[in-house]
């Protein structure tokens, strides 16, 4: 750290922090202590299918551990620590001091956090959102969910919503105008366009799912019917708002972790991504294909054969570019020099477990197959593969990779590879009997089974493997306290890696280029340590600057009071009687603060 | 902070910035079109919309965010000009034909209300208040920065010329004027088919 | 490292073997276990695409675990591989070769897509099938019967299921006739079935089906029964089907007053008595059913017993057998033992004794 940022470590330099970097860090604890969160109510909901009929826990709470560790999980952990990716990685990679506007990024986090808190609210009254994390009309009207439990959901989901829409437009300008000379579009490391292509998702998928969920506070508490079959609306149009929304949601959590995929196995494997161009336009393919396929979630619900069939097609279509992908990551290692340390562990598995999930998605995306795998433990065993074994395995990559950047120290290698042997392992005791469970026809989301139906086995054997991924998960929670503390020191390059943020120390100045960096190639740092022989070439000496000559955005407290005052806002819906005061006194601090924030000095 | 920083599109940061929000808006205003499309004809229980829409009046208001729209375009011609006096009085006439709008859209949301159509009456209305409410927050939230912009430069005087802002939020007025354009001939025009 | 990613790949191989194994296993709700034409279309699918997946699979993890293998770094190793950037031509081979392979998938899927979407022809068997919170009521528009989570069809016979739902989103599935199908309030879903041959004349080949849309509380405790029997056994089941009970006994006399006078009749009905309930299942013909709360328990003394000791002694929303059920008494409701003694030998004796 250079000096003139040391008065501003502290917790009110955390509090009014527009440094990309420290946000991204804000970002990746508070996904974190989210995912700790979503993993004991996935304890809790393995433990209570340990064996038939168990009485663990009641209906009603393993109903809402159902529901929350979706929503946790989705919107919580996965999509806020890809963010917290975004928000480190983005203006290193392309070369810039900070986003677009830091302002508005510390802005997103804070929304983000306290609408995270919102949407946990419900712990401390016990009504606990219980309908599903797709929320399906009519379970959410309230007629059969009469307390706030579904509230907590949608006002939750509207806040963190508004938090990424925010993020998505912040990033997007950030690399369509920020990049440093030199650094055209097809020269962005991968990880870029990924993020890229899921900003784009995000922007133009959130208005979607608002709109819809405006839609259910105004059936609960409005007198509107829009979900009400009775009053003559249809339930029907809820799941094609929300999957409109949700399946690109899906390749939004899955996007960044390609990407991070996209940087990892290069660097370890000493040789650049196999066919760049190709990736990037596979990555939009996907991203426009996302838009087309959400229908295949309601392929039960009577389409049509027509619709079914267009959507089927669809779905098969968009295994082509995700095919391509696998079959890229695989040329990017062959004839490397695979170094096999955490982080590429990761990253490979993420390559292996993709590809699982991949393979089972193409099965059900035939409709008929569909008509026997939908709402089974197929499904469940299907999307865990994609998106734990996917995603999550992938952004863990991320963390061993960048964790040494981001601290300037390493995360303990030994503990980390038992980790990471434990998640696999128990990632695949879980979910792979799934795949049984599912041809054996047990619905997913039951609270309990009879013992008549034959399923305590795979049951059984998946809660072992939850619990070995438990434990897996605890052993990396204490290696990042330890290696926080007493973690190895990491140089400024330790991976000898290939993109720009490895040409700056670690952890980075505030600044993060003392001289904005100038780019020729893609690799562009490779190309500056070894020649087209691989003969390494000696770094010219850096140039000196004056840390103080560069202008850095003023910490500002205006964007944690307009997130608490937009957060309170919506808050006050929950209390009763003079919640409409506290409403009203959210929006007079979201209006105070945006004057503020308008006349402070940036 | 980056408005004097060169981008690599040539585009400012925050003009850019609110394209993109444009972009997003239209997916939510589409949502909402989709929507009342859909519901025009379900469970009508209460008064339809050939009942009960005046268009000659809806006409007058859209004609009045029309001109709303071309004051708007002549304070982003007189800043760039540094006419300090016209541009203010364009500011002033955006602002009061947008407040006029309101005005209308206030008393044709009474008047449906008295002709007995409320926000839960039936789907039709839910969806049409829906789709014009969420426009008139829009016009509301334009109104409310378009005169924060003008007592600013009336206080401020020759010394505030910001035509970056200027241009910014006459890219958001226009948009949701385009807007309301579309609403009205899905929504009302539609209506006399 | 590597050779733990061995020991790991061999173990995976056996887990498989184990689990496909597994997957045949002849369990009440087993997918692999078809029996109806449309079941075996969908499996006759279902299989194409196994091998396809799995070849691709092949396709993947042979080269990956090849190139891991041959390609890690090995102690001292400090060559710089060679720089390859790419090769258009094996990209848009492996880009065209899933999109074929994707079509042989595609084309019987849509074969079934277009098969299933044919409207039925008029005049089949049609029943009527009722989702509610957390039971199923069937009802045969031809025949006047109205029964509750055992669905009676004849063998052989072409079926047309409409599909309904009295409050939130059911789903219709017996894993066993292949296909699911949601049943939507407002909205009614066909669903066609030609029911599968009789394997057990005598007492009829029982089919599990379970909701699969989350419904609410008891979703998990939402199963019914299909029952397949032979024609005349069929029409001998429908004939008699909604007669009125046979009470003969005291303790019977005793239960049908208890369920007269005891607000059951509130929400059951009962054919040919003064019972005429809509809100809870039909209980005409209970005696002859193998199980009650909808599949939860079996239809004998101890289900019984546990079924309306448990309705009536907890708390809506925390019932053991069925959290969040309606079937919900007053604060001081008393329902002795000797009560539900009655009110068994009443629903399960005289009720059956018509059959």
């Amino acid at each position: 750290m250079s000096n003139h940022s040391a008065p501003n470590t502290g917790l009110w330099g955390w509090i009014t922090t527009v440094d990309h970097k420290k946000i991204a860090i804000l970002y990746a604890l508070s996904s974190l202590f989210f995912f700790f969160l979503g993993g004991v109510e996935a304890m809790i909901m393995r433990t209570q299918l340990i064996i038939p009929n168990n009485d663990f826990v009641t209906a009603r709470t393993f109903n809402s551990m159902v529901t929350m560790h979706g929503t946790t999980m989705i919107f919580l952990v996965v999509m806020p620590l890809s963010s917290a990716f975004f928000n480190f990685l983005i203006p290193i990679m392309i070369g810039a001091r900070d986003v677009a506007f830091p302002r508005l990024n510390a802005l997103s986090f804070w929304i983000f956090f306290f609408g995270g808190i919102l949407l946990n609210a419900g712990y401390f009254i016990n009504e606990v959102p219980r309908q599903g994390w797709f929320g399906y009309a009519n379970l959410t009207d309230r007629q059969y969910t009469p307390d706030l439990s579904v509230d907590f959901w949608a006002m939750g989901l509207q806040v963190v919503g508004l938090a990424s829409l925010i993020a998505s437009i912040n990033f997007f300008v950030t690399i369509m105008n920020m990049r440093c000379k030199g650094m055209t579009l097809l020269k962005m490391p991968m990880f870029v366009w990924t993020s890229l292509v899921t900003q784009v998702l995000l922007f133009l998928a959130l208005p979607v799912i608002t709109v819809a969920l405006v839609m259910i506070t105004f059936d609960r508490h409005f007198g509107t019917g829009f979900f009400n079959p009775g009053a003559g609306g249809s339930v029907i149009l809820w799941q094609h708002l929300f999957w409109v929304f949700g399946h690109p949601e899906v390749y939004i959590l899955i996007l960044p972790a390609m990407g991070i995929v996209s940087e990892i196995l290069p660097t370890f494997s000493k040789k650049p991504l196999f066919g760049y161009s190709v990736m990037v336009y596979s990555s939009c393919a996907i991203g426009f294909l996302g838009f087309a396929v959400w229908a295949h979630h309601m392929f039960t619900t009577g389409l049509g054969p027509w619709a079914t069939t267009f959507f089927t097609a669809a779905t098969m279509l968009i295994a082509v570019p995700t095919g391509v992908k696998i079959f890229n990551w695989i040329s990017t290692v062959w004839g490397g020099r695979i170094h096999f340390n955490t982080a590429s562990l990761f990253g490979l598995s993420f390559v292996a477990m993709f590809t699982f999930g991949g393979l089972s998605g193409i099965m059900h995306s035939s409709a008929p197959i569909d008509t026997q795998h939908q709402d089974t433990y197929f499904v469940v065993a299907h999307f865990h593969y994609v998106l734990y074994g996917g995603a999550v395995m992938g952004l863990f990559g991320g963390v061993f990779y960048w964790f040494p950047k981001v601290t300037g120290r390493f995360l303990h290698e030994g503990m980390g590879k038992v980790q990471f042997w434990l998640f696999m392992i128990g990632f695949n005791v879980t979910f792979f009997p799934m795949h049984f469970l599912g041809v054996q026809g047990m619905p997913r989301r039951n609270y309990t089974y009879a013992a008549d139906q034959g399923w305590d086995l795979w049951n059984l054997v998946a809660t072992l493997g939850a619990y070995t991924t438990a434990i897996g998960g605890l052993l990396f929670f204490y290696n990042l306290f330890y290696s926080i503390k007493r973690g190895a020191l990491a140089p400024a390059d330790p991976w000898d890696g290939r993109t720009l943020e490895w040409t700056i120390p670690s952890p980075p100045p505030e600044y993060n280029f003392g001289i904005e960096p100038v780019v020729k190639n893609l690799d562009d740092f490779w190309h500056q340590k070894y020649d087209e022989q691989g003969q390494r070439l000696s770094l010219p000496a850096k140039a000196s600057y004056d840390p103080h000559s560069i202008h850095l955005p003023n910490p500002s407290y205006w964007p944690i009071c307009l997130a608490a005052g937009l957060t309170l806002g919506a808050a006050g819906f929950f209390i009763k009687g003079f919640g409409l005061y506290v409403s009203l006194l959210g929006v007079a601090i979201v209006l105070i603060s945006s004057y503020g924030w308008a006349y402070e000095e940036a | 902070m980056s408005a004097h920083l060169e981008t690599n599109t040539g585009v400012d940061n925050r003009k850019f910035a609110m394209w993109t929000l444009i972009g997003s808006e239209c997916f939510l205003f589409g949502t909402l079109i989709v929507n009342y499309m859909i519901n025009r004809n379900r469970g009508l229980a209460g008064p339809t919309g050939p009942e009960i829409f005046n268009i000659d009046l809806t006409t007058l208001s859209t004609f009045d965010l029309l001109m709303s729209s071309v004051a708007m375009a002549l304070a982003v011609f007189y800043c760039k000009q540094k006419r300090l006096r016209a541009m203010q009085i364009s500011l002033a006439t955006v602002v009061i034909f947008g407040l006029f709008f309101l005005g209308f859209q206030y008393y044709e949301f009474n008047h449906f209300v008295n002709e007995g159509l409320s926000l839960g009456t039936n789907i039709f209305g839910s969806s049409f208040y829906l789709l014009t409410g969420c426009h008139g927050i829009h016009v509301a939230i334009g109104v409310m920065i378009i005169s924060t912009l003008l007592i600013q430069s009336l206080i401020k005087g020759e010394s505030w010329f910001n035509d970056d802002v200027v241009e910014i939020c006459g890219l958001y007025w226009h948009f949701v004027d385009v807007i309301w354009i579309i609403i009205f001939t899905v929504v009302l025009l539609l209506v006399l088919i | 490292m590597v050779s733990l990613v061995r020991v790991f790949k061999v173990a995976l191989f056996f887990i498989l073997s184990l689990g496909f194994t597994a997957c045949f296993e002849k369990l009440p709700m087993s997918t692999a276990h078809v029996v109806t034409e449309w079941g075996h279309e969908i499996n006759h699918v279902y299989l194409i695409t196994t091998v396809i997946t799995c070849l691709i699979f092949v396709a993947v993890a042979v080269p990956f675990c090849y190139a891991l293998w041959k390609f890690r770094e090995k102690p001292g190793d400090t060559r710089i591989p060679v720089q390859v950037r790419g090769n258009h031509k094996l990209e848009i081979l492996w880009t065209l070769i899933p999109v074929v392979l994707l079509i042989f998938i595609f084309l019987p899927s849509l074969e079934i897509i277009m098969k299933r979407g044919a409207e039925p022809p008029a005049g089949t068997f049609t029943i009527e099938v009722i989702g509610h919170q957390w039971w199923w009521e069937f009802r045969y528009p031809d025949l006047g019967i109205v029964t509750a989570n055992e669905l009676y069809v004849p063998e052989k016979t072409p079926i047309l299921l409409k599909l309904k739902s009295a409050d939130v989103i059911h789903a219709f599935w017996i894993p066993r006739w292949g296909g699911k199908m949601d049943m939507l309030p407002g909205v009614t879903n066909l669903l066609t079935y030609t029911t599968p041959a009789v394997e057990d004349p005598i007492r009829g080949d029982y089919y599990q089906g379970h909701c699969t849309e989350l419904c609410g509380l008891s979703h998990a405790r939402m199963r019914y029964e299909a029952i397949v029997l032979p024609k005349e056994r069929f029409d001998q089941w429908a004939k008699t089907a909604m007669n009125p009970p046979l009470v003969a006994s005291a303790l019977e006399k005793k239960g049908q007053e208890l369920f007269m006078t005891k607000t059951c009749f509130t929400c059951h009905a009962i054919a040919g008595t003064t019972a005429k309930g809509q809100i809870g299942p039909d209980l005409t013909n209970f005696g002859n059913r193998r199980m009650l709360a909808s599949g939860t328990l079996h239809n004998d003394t101890k289900g019984f017993h546990n079924w309306l000791r448990d309705s009536v002694d907890s708390k809506p929303d925390y019932q053991n057998v069925k959290p969040g059920s309606l079937m919900v008494f007053a604060e001081n409701f008393v329902l002795t033992d000797e009560d539900i003694k009655a009110l068994q030998a009443y629903l399960q004796h005289s009720t059956a004794k018509t059959f």
